[in-house]
């Protein structure tokens, strides 16, 4: 447990010392998101009808963007290995860079998530289930995203592959973050797509850092 | 099973089996193409629509197939570097891949007289495609590194993961009230479809499993070959 | 080309979505199997013209 907690305070500390990493990702999400009143229009009502989605969407590409840094670095400077030798299970190790770059990126996003709904006049009451589903949501689209980064680890064109084999996976968050929401908003409970999102959660946190562990280890063979 | 991991045991085993295959596919589709199109009643509620369902159903359970083979395949691969299991799934994908494409692209042409829409967002449609976007992403991974070995053990991974989509799909209209019909063939208390319409369609469905064992035949072969001149090639430039 | 559309005209009307459906699966699935056999052509032949046999894959 000592190596899960070293690890994870060594990768806070090396994303928070060149910090602008994180804050671009959240100027990202904030800029992107901002370019859809110019593209459907700025009528309030339009926009509060597709905001649930938009700020969904926004925010599974500012977690794709920012995935390929996950293992990048420390495959090219010879961490990676570093951590394959080590006696410490790999599984314990990749979760604790997968809990380091959510609490660094996903953190940050749904603390920018309000902004962003205000500025695509989102109900405010909406935002409980919001960010609920995001909370209960990102952590989900790290654990995927970690899978599809140790995968295309030293790939040709590698961020595209990336998103090739990440963004189908995240199709069923993403339906039951803006469901959870889209619900709230019709009046209905919205407290089962926020399980589902839940459900989700548990079973990527059984399978998935197995999975990019084992990607991993065949990535550095 | 290790016994056919020898290429050249399996190439003299594969061209014993080829003619045979050649042959059940093109009586199987023949015979399955004149029930669907001229000797099949039309149904009560869809009229002759109902005739696309004979290309549709059968491309939905080989996409179906495809992918759970070449995710046995990936396993075997993974756990007991099996050389033939890499070959297989590279061979597959893409016939599975093209199967996917059918199932969405009949779907659609089924769906617009029926539903009014080309395209519905429902469970099945969506898990379908999501299949697609899989077969994709495992193609492009294979070719994605330079070294063909390290991108067979990436996409082998990333077909045992995308193994979870396979009960998602055949299970989408029993989860969820979609749009599309739940299984009428493979279902508890036999098939509630007439007979008259099960002979076409289970025709279909061998004539294009062996479509597959003919395209996958030829597709391992090419592939042993290409490798047997590559490792040539290593072992002369090197 | 005539007894081609002779066969054509003589098929049964099914309504304008029938048929396509039918016409793209021998599309999709004959291009695959004709791009298959061309690649298994040239791995014979470049298989052939190898000096020795490399019997290893």
């Amino acid at each position: 447990m000592s190596a899960f907690a070293a690890l994870l305070r060594r990768d806070l500390r090396l994303t928070l010392r060149n910090g602008g990493d994180a804050l671009m990702v959240v100027a990202f999400f904030i800029v992107a998101g901002a370019l859809f009143p110019f593209g459907v229009g700025a009528e309030p009502a339009v926009l509060a009808r597709i905001a649930p989605g938009l700020v969904w969407v926004m925010a599974l590409l500012s977690v794709l963007l920012s995935l390929d840094r996950l293992f990048q670095s420390d495959y090219e400077d010879g961490s990676l290995d570093q951590i394959l030798l080590s006696p410490q299970p790999l599984t314990l190790a990749v979760a604790a860079k997968i809990a380091a770059h959510w609490l660094v990126t996903a953190v940050p996003l749904m603390i920018a998530a309000p902004v962003l709904a205000l500025l695509l006049s989102l109900d405010p009451a909406l935002l409980p289930p919001l960010l609920l589903g995001m909370l209960l949501g990102t952590p989900t689209l790290a654990i995927l995203g970690a899978i599809g980064a140790a995968l295309s680890l030293g790939a040709r064109r590698g961020g595209v592959l990336l998103s090739l084999l990440v963004l189908p996976l995240y199709i069923p968050v993403l339906v039951f973050g803006a469901g959870a929401v889209a619900a709230a908003a019709a009046g209905e409970p919205f407290q089962a797509p926020l399980m589902a999102l839940g459900a989700f959660l548990l079973a990527a946190l059984a399978l998935g850092p197995w999975a990019a562990a084992a990607s991993l280890r065949q990535a550095a063979q | 099973m290790h016994r056919f991991a020898n290429p050249n045991r399996f190439l003299r085993l594969a061209r014993a089996v080829f003619p045979w295959a050649v042959g059940a596919t093109v009586a199987l589709l023949g015979t399955g193409l004149y029930y669907a199109l001229f000797a099949s009643p039309p149904d009560y509620q869809q009229g002759e629509t109902v005739r696309i369902m004979y290309v549709h159903v059968p491309s939905a359970w080989m996409a179906m197939f495809v992918y759970a083979a070449i995710a046995v395949a990936s396993a075997s691969a993974l756990i007991w570097k099996h050389p033939l299991a890499d070959i297989f799934a590279r061979a597959a994908s893409p016939i599975g891949a093209a199967f996917t494409l059918l199932a969405l692209v009949t779907g659609s042409l089924w769906g617009k007289p029926m539903w009014g829409a080309w395209w519905v967002w429902d469970a099945r449609l969506t898990s379908v495609l999501i299949l697609f976007f899989l077969y994709l992403g495992h193609m492009a991974l294979l070719n994605a590194f330079d070294d063909p070995a390290r991108g067979q053990r990436a996409a082998a991974i990333l077909a045992l993961v995308g193994v979870v989509n396979l009960p998602v799909i055949k299970f989408s209209v029993d989860w969820w009230n979609t749009l599309h019909q739940p299984a009428s063939v493979v279902r508890m208390g036999g098939p509630s479809i007439h007979p008259d319409m099960l002979t076409p369609l289970l025709l279909m469905a061998a004539g294009f499993t062996a479509y597959f064992v003919v395209t996958v035949i030829v597709r391992i072969e090419a592939e042993i070959l290409a490798r047997r001149v590559r490792a040539h090639r290593l072992m002369q430039g090197g | 080309m005539t007894p081609l559309l002779t066969f054509a005209t003589a098929m049964p009307a099914y309504g304008e979505y029938v048929y396509p459906a039918y016409l793209v699966a021998v599309a999709v699935l004959g291009v695959l199997l004709i791009a298959s056999l061309r690649r298994r052509a040239r791995a014979r032949r470049e298989a052939q013209s190898l000096p020795t046999r490399g019997d290893s894959t």
